[in-house]
């Protein structure tokens, strides 16, 4: 029997449900200290001398330190790099020196008995600050001085990339469509927030780092270079992760000096965040600004595309802060075939706190952007916008197709997945509702959006081992925070195996026990780390193989791996199970390590929503997704994904904004005034696959984390331009506030 | 940030800027607030205590007497502070302009720039703009009673003086999360009775 295809439901909710998951701060082990971090409450300021004295004093307090007292101990995180990209060395450091960049910025640390007395003692810290001007805005003159890195320059990254005769294209145009956008900073706001214990055994010179992480093998690598420890002295533990969302995925610079307080005490050393805390100084994702020209002909072929991106990155940068902007730059071209196109993207420093990787990283701006320009094309040449879509679309024989920006997609069929989604929404019917809404003075508009999720690429590992007593146990590169890896792992294993899911033990999360990897992120985990289990059992077969024929008492070519068993064809009484050639053989083990090319999962989504004229409230009456992510493993998990990737784009449509004011203060810093949507904002959903297997892996799966955090934001965004245009006003950037519609229905003259 | 608000004051409008100028007295009247003159001419030290819902913060600092525009009735101070325990700051200038109203009254047009960092930042714009009106009501009637009653007007400032911005919040809290606030309340209320305490609890942080 197969399981992979099957919806089973989730084996690890039973330990989520029954509160027998344990998160990071369920650890404590005995004697350890508790960490709180002094933060600069200035978005720029020079920092003169940091007295500690009088905290170090204070009740519980075991030691205090400083940046400059780690100076010679750690450096600044990995800054990162892009493909023919220039990145600013200019990592995070893990505490500032002479200057603070932005409010949250851990500038001194203090670890003691308790929590509250820590931070009792980081309130006696005094910080010389000479508050500087700060600087929020991206676009500025490229002549000024640098404000916020001398050294570096402001401009962090700087990508430039021109494919395909651009300024020809424009020059032959039939119309060229102009828009610029804007796509605010979001808080990606998991419910676990970071946080980290370190714990050190003198006699081996190990450092265990149990880590709020969205893998152990990032933080392995980001803490070898921020500590110059050998990776063979760090161990990386990650326990149950109550969310991530992209943004445990690089380390918190909080986590070395945990580290290094762990060491020098010789005791174990926690830092548990609070919410205050994530809110300030966790990486917050998108942050970006844009100016776009589309090239269209008469006959609605879209011919080039030029675009300016400025990335919001913030006061320092992660090492993954420079690839979701490179991600929404080589992904601006869409689903469409467009033969030309020029884009520079530039990172700019600001005072606030970096952005980094937020569920969809990249994608979602470059969806948005692009959808929203075709939806303008449309309007532009008098077409409707599902048929531009149409015309342009890349075509399901152009597979693979390599896009003018240089991106290889693998496999798809985005009519098939539009015609799917128009189905769901029920398109036919959006004249009728559009004109009884009007007749009744209400405000309805319906909008589509392709999505294109880059996903896979590079490497993931896993292990396979059948012990003679029959437990089967799978270890995995790949780690969960929430997706349900377990299940979908053990499926993948027990057709490989011939055995049960439920025989499967999948284990993770401890770079002591799992073989490496390159960690979850980018919906590649299925693609990645899945297909590196059906390599690794299928080692374990032929490792088997032997033993088998032995058993059977066959030649080793007259055995064949038939529904799960070893069998001699001819004769159907004579198989055996993996798990009989493992009591045989002593046990069985093997690794493989998969890699591929990137992979392009794809979408078509869709929305309805009405506009309250007299409030300007917006109410999001539907949404639908037609998803291609290949093969379906799990189409239970699966539906899960694109809903709740649906809600956090509807989040970010309807409330989500990061508010900096103008000096510099996050205003935003609480579930006060950053509201997640709750059950009652969601509207029905309808969901379905289109399957088309990638030729790039033996499970022909792509990735389905993110395709509802990139189609929504886009088609919603269509579907408000759509109903405001009825009023003849122009489409807006999301979060469509109350505010922000009453606005532009009552105040555009 | 800018505040703009407006008093009026049953008092004359000389009595009311002799009173505005007298810093002592002015913060007397003022929530929360002791200050003492700090010798230099027009400085004032002192602290003002902030509590907002569960945390109570002090602010210990300076207050300076910038100008006084006799012919205009126009008086600018600058106040600068700095939380007594952690890291935040607040400078504010406050423009008080005298206008006289009816019935031989004053208009007292206070229009603040202020600039806070640290916890009460995060607080939100919208909670310090809606108290901000409580906030000088309360300093209107402290203030008309300074002016009317000259020195034995109001009690000097007691120790537990504190600006409650919490209750001052009350009203906009409620509107904001409507019935969390009143859950919020009656378990208060509750816990209020069951302990036979006083009414007013005053919760320090942590």
């Amino acid at each position: 029997m197969t399981h992979v295809g099957l919806p089973l439901r989730r084996r690890e909710d039973t330990r989520f449900l029954t509160g027998a998951a344990r998160y990071l701060d369920d650890f404590d082990p005995e004697g350890a200290l508790q960490l709180a971090f002094v933060r600069s409450p200035h978005a720029h300021a020079r920092l003169g001398t940091v007295e500690v004295e009088a905290a170090r004093a204070a009740s519980g307090v075991s030691a205090v330190v400083t940046g400059a007292d780690l100076a010679s101990r750690v450096q600044g995180l990995p800054a990162g790099s892009i493909e023919d990209g220039v990145v600013a060395d200019c990592g995070h450091p893990v505490l500032a020196r002479d200057k603070v960049r932005y409010v949250g910025e851990a500038v001194a640390a203090v670890v003691a008995r308790t929590r509250a007395e820590a931070e009792d003692a980081a309130e006696l810290v005094l910080c010389d600050y000479e508050p500087l001007a700060p600087i929020l805005d991206v676009r500025r003159d490229p002549a000024a001085p640098p404000f916020l890195h001398e050294e570096t320059g402001d401009d962090l990254v700087r990508w430039t990339r021109s494919r395909g005769d651009v300024d020809g294209a424009f020059a032959a145009a039939d119309r060229v469509v102009t828009a610029s956008f804007r796509i605010p900073r979001l808080v990606a706001a998991p419910i676990e927030p970071r946080g980290a214990i370190a714990e050190y055994d003198a006699s081996t010179d190990l450092l265990t780092i149990r880590c709020s992480a969205q893998e152990p093998h990032r933080p392995l690598e980001q803490l070898g270079h921020v500590l110059g420890r050998d990776r063979e002295r760090l161990r990386i533990v990650v326990p149950d992760v109550g969310g991530a969302f992209g943004s445990k995925g690089a380390v918190a610079p909080e986590v070395a000096v945990a580290a290094v307080l762990a060491i020098d005490l010789n005791c174990p050393v926690k830092w548990a965040e609070d919410r205050l805390e994530n809110f300030l100084a966790a990486y917050q994702g998108r942050g970006l600004e844009a100016e776009v020209e589309l090239a269209v002909g008469a006959d609605g072929r879209m011919l080039a595309l030029r675009a300016r991106l400025y990335s919001d990155v913030g006061a320092y940068l992660y090492p993954t802060t420079a690839v979701s902007p490179h991600t929404t730059a080589m992904l601006l071209t869409g689903a469409y075939a467009i033969p030309a196109a020029e884009v520079e993207l530039v990172g700019v420093a600001t005072s606030k706190v970096p952005t980094g990787p937020y569920r969809g990283a990249g994608r979602p701006e470059a969806a948005y952007i692009i959808e929203r320009m075709v939806d303008l094309a449309a309007r532009e040449l008098g077409i409707d916008p599902v048929e531009l879509r149409r015309r342009n679309l890349v075509s399901r024989d152009a597979f693979p197709y390599e896009t003018a920006l240089g991106w290889v997609y693998d496999s798809g069929d985005y009519e098939r997945c539009l015609d799917t989604v128009l189905s769901l929404v029920n398109a036919e019917n959006w004249d009728d509702e559009r004109r009884t809404a009007q007749d009744e003075g209400r405000l309805v508009g319906a909008g589509v959006a392709m999505a294109l999720e880059r996903c896979g690429g590079l490497w993931e590992s896993a292990a396979v081992e059948i012990s003679p007593e029959g437990l089967v146990v799978v270890r995995t590169g790949s780690s969960p925070h929430g997706q349900g890896h377990e299940t979908a792992f053990a499926q993948i294993a027990a057709d490989e195996l011939g055995v049960e899911p439920d025989d499967v033990e999948v284990r993770w999360g401890d770079s002591a026990q799992v073989p490496p990897g390159t960690g979850t992120f980018a919906s590649r985990s299925i693609a990645m780390g899945g297909s590196a289990i059906v390599q690794a059992a299928a080692n374990v077969r032929e490792q088997g193989r032997p033993v088998a024929a032995q058993l059977l008492g066959a030649a080793e070519e007259e055995v064949a791996w038939l529904a799960g068993r070893f069998a001699v064809p001819e004769d159907s009484t004579r198989a055996v199970t993996l798990r009989e050639v493992a009591a045989a053989a002593g046990g069985l083990e093997a690794q493989a390590r998969f890699s591929s090319d990137l992979l392009f999962s794809s979408g078509a989504y869709a929305a309805v929503v009405e506009i309250d004229e007299t409030i300007g409230a917006l109410r999001v009456l539907r949404l639908a997704a037609a998803d291609d992510a290949g093969r379906i493993v799990n189409p239970l998990l699966a539906e899960g994904q694109v809903v709740g990737g649906s809600v956090q784009g509807l989040g970010q449509c309807l409330v989500e904004e990061a508010v900096y004011d103008e000096s510099g203060q996050l205003r935003t810093a609480s579930f006060a005034d950053y509201s997640l949507l709750t059950a009652v904002e969601v509207p029905p959903i309808a969901s379905a696959f289109v399957e088309i297997p990638t030729p790039l892996n033996p499970l022909g799966a792509k990735g389905i984390g993110e395709g509802g955090a990139i189609g929504v934001p886009a088609a919603v965004g269509n579907a408000v331009a759509d109903a405001l245009a009825t009023k003849g006003v122009a489409g807006l950037d999301p979060p469509f506030t109350e505010e922000k519609l009453w606005r532009a229905l009552h105040e555009e003259e | 940030m800018k505040l703009r608000n407006e008093v009026v004051v049953a008092a004359s409008l000389e009595e009311t800027w002799r009173t505005l100028l007298d810093v002592p007295r002015v913060a007397r009247a003022l929530p929360g607030a002791s200050i003492e003159a700090d010798g230099a001419e027009g400085v004032y030290r002192g602290t003002m205590r902030v509590k907002l819902g569960p945390v109570t913060t002090e602010y210990t600092g300076a207050a300076t007497l910038e100008d006084a525009d006799e012919d205009e009735r126009v008086a600018t101070f600058r106040v600068q502070g700095r939380e007594a325990r952690g890291h935040g700051t607040a400078t504010a200038t406050i423009t008080n302009r005298l206008v006289p109203a009816e019935e031989g009254a004053t208009r007292v047009i206070v229009e603040t720039e202020l600039a806070i960092t640290g916890r009460a930042a995060q607080f939100g714009r919208g909670i310090l703009e809606d108290v901000s009106g409580r906030l000088l009501e309360q300093f209107a009637s402290r203030l008309e009673a300074e002016v009317l009653g000259g020195d034995a007007g109001v009690p000097a400032a007691v120790k537990e003086d504190v600006l409650d911005v919490g209750s001052a919040a009350w009203g906009p809290l409620l509107r904001r999360y409507g019935w969390i606030a009143l859950f919020g309340a009656a378990v208060l209320g509750l816990v209020v009775a069951a302990r036979s305490r006083k009414v007013i609890v005053v919760v320090e942080r942590r």
